[in-house]
């Protein structure tokens, strides 16, 4: 076991050091980008109440914009972010609205998406096109098994020590204080690496993938050996689909000779069905996709999960769809939250921060494993 | 010591395979403009209207992306005509042949459609002499296919082999559900037409030539 920890650690270091330190700046995008932002993304809070989505849509259309999507934080303390399509010439853009007082405060820079399009490709696949993303897979199944043969090795063989492995000796000589970090630190972090380290293969391979969708209850991903209950699955889900593509096309007929509802009335009726407090976004119905679609994110859960619950009207204001995040089986919750799952992204700020010490703990369990080697040799 | 230099060949063979490996290094999701404009041949003149036209675009994804309602499908058909204009106002000022070249290289770059395009579902209506009521029945059947595609990504994402199993099985439940709408003689027509419609990769990007 430890002959296998040894060299698979080894060889897997570089790639594990790079997918860690990468993944726990990449964790921090949209908060980096929003402090980038600072000025048009935050505002100071006022004791008079924000400006409606209407009245909002009125100040756009006099200056010649007209909205495509609106996004509505919670926090009294966040801008509103507004998608437009200019009226003279349909250009499409974005920029920040004060929710206050309805000034335009700008568009986001996003010059740093650049920066973190790289730190997201080093962290998938090192920068290598084809087989970068399989050294990182085979490198992630490693870790996996250094996670489970480190814990085995951890171990305490007697009850009496298993005091000292929890804890690290600050002020003992370097070559202990590394033993300990590498121990102790590798033996707190466990179970969130393991788990970040599956969700992360959850992404790369189809195998893990079904694997985990099968044992949550669902069906596994489409393969040509797919049972015949698989196919059937994908079959009515089709017919279902079908249906309300039928739907849609209807109601692209019906929307020309109907007067579009406002989108106070929209936050009214979402607010009914889904009577809680949470960032909400609107997309407002389009030539191709004829609904009000409605995401807020649920946070109303023991554990604060960021949950997402959909809803959509028409352009009369009748609700033509209700996805709620509760009522899914759990395969399809996972699916539907799988990315914020790996990321950290799903509990908001104490996950995020979790997530950061416990992926430079990742980063640093090949460096001090190599120390731990080396000074044997 | 003779472990560390086992230890050390390893480290160098891993590193000489990630940088030969790394010669094509595309970042993902973005379009390298410097590599076409260098490829196009650009005067200064063209250079200045290109990059004021990749600005101007650039900003329009960022507006596309503002979206953050989850609608993929919707998204996806956005970027798509957003990149369509970028291509017909980019060729205003380019000379006939940097125009093709970059007509082929957005096209590239640009995600292709998953269902029917546009053009070609016109094509059957003209060619089938679909009444008023087959017309909105392709539509509706071929975005059914689409969406059905899309909101399988999760399952899907980055496994070709899966995408193109799910594309296929979803083709075959577009057709099947086509075969009621045509007449006999509209659906043997159809299937010789829809032939060159075959999966083109996971994003529908690498559609046929």
């Amino acid at each position: 076991m430890s002959v296998s920890h040894l060299w698979l650690g080894l060889l897997s270091s570089l790639v594990i050091t790079t997918v860690c330190l990468t993944g726990s700046i990449y964790t921090f995008k949209d908060k980096i980008i929003d402090v980038y932002n600072y000025n048009k993304v935050y505002v100071s809070k006022q004791a008079t109440p924000r400006l409606s989505c209407d009245s909002i849509s009125s100040i756009l259309y006099s200056k010649g914009y007209e909205i495509t999507s609106i996004t509505i934080p919670s926090a009294p303390d966040k801008s509103y972010k507004v998608g437009y399509s200019t009226l003279a010439s349909n250009k499409l853009g974005n920029f920040y609205i004060n929710p206050y007082s309805g000034v335009i405060l700008g568009t986001g820079d996003y010059s740093l998406d650049g920066f973190f399009d790289i730190i997201l490709n080093l962290h998938r696949s090192l920068l290598i096109s084809g087989i970068g993303k399989d050294i990182v897979g085979i490198s992630i199944l490693m870790f996996v098994f250094m996670l489970i043969s480190g814990l085995v090795l951890w171990w305490p063989k007697k009850w009496k020590a298993l005091k000292n492995s929890l804890k690290i000796k600050w002020k003992a000589r370097f070559y202990r204080l590394n033993y300990d970090l590498h121990n102790t630190l590798g033996f707190y972090s466990f179970l969130v690496l393991l788990f970040i380290a599956i969700t992360g293969l959850y992404v790369s391979y189809g195998w893990v993938k079904s694997g985990l969708i099968v044992a949550m209850g669902g069906q596994p991903v489409l393969t040509k050996e797919t049972s015949k209950e698989a196919q059937e699955e994908i079959t009515s889900s089709f017919d279902d689909m079908l249906k309300e593509m039928l739907a849609v096309e209807a109601e692209k007929e019906n929307r020309k000779n109907t007067a579009q509802v406002s989108l106070n009335k929209i936050m009214q009726l979402t607010n009914q069905k889904l009577p809680y407090s949470a960032i909400t976004f609107i997309a407002l119905p389009t030539e191709k996709t004829p609904y009000f679609i409605v995401k807020k994110i649920n946070r109303e859960n023991w554990l604060g999960a960021l949950l997402p619950d959909i809803i959509q009207f028409n352009t009369k204001g009748e609700l033509k769809k209700l996805e709620l995040f509760s009522d899914k089986p759990l395969n399809k919750q996972f699916v539907a939250i799988s990315l914020p799952l790996h990321t950290g992204e799903i509990l908001g700020w104490p996950s995020l921060i979790l997530y950061f010490i416990v992926s430079l703990v990742g980063c640093s369990l090949p460096i001090t494993g190599f120390i731990i080697w080396w000074k044997k040799q | 010591m003779k472990t560390i230099s086992n230890l050390a060949a390893v480290v160098i063979s891993i590193v000489t395979l990630l940088t030969s490996c790394g010669e094509e290094k595309k970042v993902r999701g973005r379009i390298d403009y410097d590599a076409i404009k260098t490829e196009l041949n650009l005067n200064e003149e063209q250079t200045i209207k290109f990059d004021a036209t990749v600005a101007k675009y650039e900003d329009m994804r960022e507006a596309i992306k503002a979206d953050e309602s989850g609608d993929r499908m919707a998204r996806m058909e956005k970027f798509r005509e957003v990149m369509k204009k970028q291509t017909e106002e980019t060729i205003t000022f380019l000379t006939k042949e940097q125009g093709a070249k970059f007509t082929e290289l957005s096209k590239k770059f640009s995600r292709g459609r998953s269902g029917y395009s546009d053009e070609f579902i016109a094509k059957l209506n003209t060619e089938l002499g679909l009444d008023s009521t087959q017309q909105v029945m392709l539509v509706a059947v071929n975005y059914a296919f689409e969406k059905s595609y899309v909101n399988a990504h999760d399952y899907y994402h980055g496994n070709p082999e899966a995408a193109k199993e799910y594309w296929n099985k979803f083709d075959v439940e577009r057709k099947k559900t086509l075969e009621k709408v045509f007449t006999d003689e509209q659906f043997i027509q159809f299937t010789k037409l829809a032939q060159e419609e075959l999966f083109a990769g996971e994003h529908g990007g690498e559609r046929k030539k």
